[in-house]
């Protein structure tokens, strides 16, 4: 395994080619690696400029007196080679290489690309990139990237070939948090194998969620995720299914086994779970980073019937079972003069509409305390004598009370919950506005015994 | 892109011990003439040409019931362009499947069961596995398919034989793992009933 801290916990850092003009490359690094400078000493290059936020440049990365642990460079592409050697000379301990222009740009790209490898190589420096965003290391307060912004801490690793997908990330789902976000570019040096390795072993990440488009060294990956699966979740998106010019095949198994068909069977075959869309890949991510994995045993507290039928539905397109409720927890349920007496009485269990919030209490309670239910659905739809707020707090508490049962909400409708549904996913019980969405994440959470 | 001889093909699949119906090439009419009356009809005739990848659309396959079909057949199909002879085999019934192999650059040999016949690419009912399949993985595979039941004999009361289908998989596994050289191979179709399976029909890309 390749040694990547000093590219992920440096403790010294040079930005090369920082910039103190708003809206560019250069001066996004600069603001993101700030967020940490009470963490590590920051330096800046730039051989046109006396100040960069209140901080005095220097000309090259020689100037600085101290050890660098973690160069970036954001330089134009024909400075990249020199920048390089600099770096190797300086005997820096890790390389992000921001700046575009190699092999994404054709063959004169690639050997460029070829070129500053081969310096890296020579040097034992690991190096991230060229064409990357960069990383971001929640844990570390390392932010050496030029993202929109700084995410929260998590449990969730994205690892993309698309530095843009990591932006999205970043922007769109804050509350979420990751524990590192890592866009790794062209790969010419630290590849998507090195990542999947280094965040498979680390302690903060609790699921790899991965964007890929071509993989590199298939071999090596699928051994390597073999591995990883056994151990932590990995969630991946594939782009560029369908290739523009299929390749000539003479036999029909050649024809059907195109380049799609083989990563599905991949990713099938070392236990990587598939998202189809972005919404998905997230849902899944969340669900896993924050719930505890269980046994394919399920009930649905509802008080409205409908949805519960929707909900039941899906669980069966799922393949997501519904447990028979024991005669012990139908009496104890049927006693409580907090649930109407026209309850369900079987699963899904339907409190009806005017169900309280002592009724959910009473419901979610009994049926998490049947032992053969291993995992729990809540649903709610925003009736007039519903009580959001009580509600969550309710499900908060019990959450904690059986800590190896997942919980999984679907306050449906608009407003009326939206603090509830704040309070919910701040204690970190996933709430998804739609019930087939939330059901097909359910489903990567099922496992057989011994996994959980 | 090349087809491999018959002949060459035939040992590749005696070597990993994936059997096939009695089949002879004949290259001329005489030898028919003199050999006609040792097979047990009726037998399938298939012309053979190192050019020739499609052979049924320029009517290169055919059945006759008895000798005099066969003969009747083989000089007609000896006429076609390219043709440098036609394999004399016969026939075998149960399930039609296809297993097959493509290599993959990235992932290296994929290996492919699917149910076979005419609905091969319609119905697209195929698993893939990267290599190396073990003949427990084999079974999953055949077991993954949509169309298990109707291989499991659900209505007909005819089953494949899996034990012997999931071998040939494992085959053609092992034999794309040694013989980097072979690109794409195609057995298609392998006829499975509850006695047997064999390679009705097969080629190997290199």
């Amino acid at each position: 395994m390749k040694d990547l801290s000093k590219l992920f916990n440096p403790k010294t850092v040079a930005i090369i080619g920082a910039s103190s003009k708003e809206k560019t490359v250069g001066f996004g690094l600069v603001k993101n690696i700030l967020t940490g400078k009470d963490q590590r000493q920051i330096y800046f290059v730039n051989p046109n400029l006396n100040e960069i936020m209140g901080i005095k440049p220097v000309a090259k990365i020689a100037d600085i007196a101290e050890e660098i642990d973690l160069a970036v460079v954001a330089v134009p592409v024909q400075f990249v080679s020199e920048v390089i050697d600099e770096c190797c000379a300086k005997k820096v301990g890790g390389i992000i290489v921001v700046s575009a222009g190699f092999s994404e740009m054709g063959p004169e790209g690639k050997t460029h690309q070829e070129e500053i490898l081969a310096k890296v190589q020579t040097a034992g420096i690991p190096m991230l990139g060229p064409n990357c965003l960069g990383a971001v290391i929640t844990k570390n307060k390392l932010n050496a990237s030029f993202s929109p912004g700084t995410p929260l801490e998590g449990k969730i690793a994205f690892i993309s070939q698309s530095g843009a997908l990591v932006d999205v990330i970043i922007d769109g789902v804050e509350k979420l948090g990751v524990s590192a976000a890592i866009s790794y570019g062209n790969e010419a040096d630290v590849g998507l194998t090195d990542l999947l390795e280094w965040f498979g072993q680390d302690t903060e990440t609790k699921v790899l969620a991965l964007y890929v488009e071509a993989i590199k060294d298939g071999k090596k990956f699928m051994e390597v995720a073999q591995r990883i699966t056994k151990i932590k979740p990995i969630v991946a998106i594939k782009a560029g299914k369908f290739t523009a010019g299929a390749k000539a095949v003479q036999s029909h198994t050649g024809s059907m086994a195109g380049d799609y068909e083989t990563y599905k069977a991949v990713f099938k075959q070392v236990g990587i779970i598939e998202a189809e869309s972005i919404e998905e890949w997230i849902d899944i991510s969340k669900l896993l980073a924050w719930q505890p994995c269980c046994t394919n045993s399920f009930a649905i507290v509802t008080n409205g019937g409908g949805c519960g039928v929707m909900a039941a539905d899906y669980c069966k397109v799922e393949g997501i079972n519904l447990t028979e409720l024991s005669k012990e927890t139908i009496d104890k349920i049927s006693s409580s003069p907090n649930v109407s007496p026209h309850w369900s009485k079987h699963n899904p269990l339907d409190i009806v509409g005017d169900a309280s919030s002592l009724g959910y209490k009473v419901a979610i309670e009994t049926v998490l305390n049947q032992k053969d239910v291993s995992g729990l659905i809540v649903i709610q739809t925003p009736q007039i004598m519903t009580d959001p707020d009580e509600n969550a707090k309710i499900i908060v508490e019990l959450r904690k009370q059986f800590p190896q049962k997942p919980i999984i909400c679907f306050f449906l409708g608009g407003k009326m919950s939206d603090e509830a549904i704040d309070m919910l996913e701040e204690n970190h019980i996933p709430n998804y506005s739609d019930l087939k969405r939330g059901i097909i994440a359910i489903k990567s959470l099922v496992r057989d015994k011994n996994y959980c | 892109m090349q087809v491999i001889e018959f002949e060459e093909a035939k040992k590749l699949l005696a070597e990993y011990k994936i059997s096939f119906p009695r089949t002879v090439f004949y290259s001329a009419e005489k030898e028919v003439k003199k050999n006609a009356g040792s097979f047990k009809y009726p037998v399938f005739l298939k012309v053979y040409g190192k050019d020739i990848l499609h052979r049924t659309e320029i009517g290169g396959v055919g059945e006759a019931k008895d000798k005099t079909e066969l003969l009747k057949m083989f000089s007609k199909m000896l006429k076609i362009k390219g043709v440098e002879g036609v394999l004399v085999q016969e026939k075998v019934d149960g399930k039609s499947l296809i297993i097959g192999m493509k290599r993959d650059p990235q992932f290296g040999p994929v290996i492919m069961v699917g149910i076979g016949g005419i609905f091969t690419e319609i119905l697209k009912d195929f698993i893939l596995r990267v290599a190396p399949v073990s003949k427990e993985e084999a079974l999953n595979m055949l077991i993954e398919l949509k169309g298990y039941n109707y291989l499991c004999g659900k209505r007909d009361n005819q089953p494949i034989n899996f034990e012997e289908t999931a071998k040939i998989i494992t085959a053609i596994s092992n034999l794309a793992l040694k013989h980097e050289e072979i690109i794409e191979i195609d057995l298609n179709p392998v006829i499975s009933n509850a006695k047997k399976s064999s390679a009705v029909d097969f080629k190997f890309i290199i």
